[in-house]
């Protein structure tokens, strides 16, 4: 299953920082109709470097959908820095 | 070792029974008991590791930010999807990347990777923890310590 949201959160959210939640499966549905059109230029473009265009659409769809649970996460102590990235 | 089979061997050492007979007694063992031995049982219980976690300590006291920390975690499934995108390379792109590690002193064949190659590695990540500790880096007190492991 593909992402369905993500959170961003910069430094200590409740003090200065701020925490930002991204809801993936509203991006989906406003991206569909591109994917539409998108689709068509993908295998096009399969086709001249000679990649299955099946394989190669299933591989990218695969690579989106394992993103979930992905979590990074970097924090600087002296300059309050914190970065945490999370897609769920 | 069971102590049944160890019986077997007792007795093919004490040339009670011929080799011929050991190996039919062991194979009976073996079909009678397929169930793993106790060392083997924790094998078939543990699950699968599911993500890579690569966390990095930094402490460098040149540098005024402090310790940084990185912590990251990757589902392994990504790198499963990864590894099958990268097999879609095309072959003559394939011969440039090929060439351009070559040139950077990694004699790297990127047609060896295989899905199927991916699987066995994973499957034995369950087992791998990499701790790399480095103290006073270039005489600049720099402490770094790299964790790599499978959760």
């Amino acid at each position: 299953m593909i992402p369905v949201a993500g959170a961003v959160r910069v430094g200590d959210y409740r003090v200065h920082g701020f925490r930002l939640s991204i809801p993936f499966f509203l991006l989906w549905i406003v991206l569909a109709p591109l994917l539409v059109l998108l689709v068509p230029v993908l295998f096009i473009a399969c086709i001249c470097v000679r990649v299955e265009p099946f394989r190669a659409i299933g591989a990218l769809f695969q690579v989106l959908a394992a993103l979930r649970g992905t979590q990074v996460q970097v924090e600087v102590q002296n300059e309050n820095v914190s970065v945490l990235v999370n897609i769920f | 070792m069971s102590e049944t089979r160890r019986q077997v061997l007792e007795m093919l050492a004490a040339g009670k029974i011929t080799a011929d007979e050991a190996e039919r007694l062991i194979a009976a063992l073996e079909k009678d008991a397929p169930s793993a031995s106790p060392s083997e049982a924790p094998e078939i219980g543990r699950a699968k590791p599911r993500y890579l976690r690569v966390v990095v300590d930094s402490d460098d006291p040149a540098e005024d930010h402090g310790p940084v920390r990185v912590n990251t975690r990757i589902p392994m499934q990504l790198l499963r999807a990864g590894v099958k995108l990268a097999h879609l390379i095309p072959p003559q792109a394939r011969e440039h990347v090929d060439k351009a590690l070559h040139d950077q002193g990694i004699p790297f064949d990127m047609a060896g990777i295989r899905p199927e190659n991916l699987e066995e590695i994973v499957d034995q990540l369950s087992d791998l923890t990499v701790d790399v500790d480095l103290n006073d880096l270039d005489h600049k007190k720099q402490k770094v310590k790299v964790r790599v492991f499978c959760e």
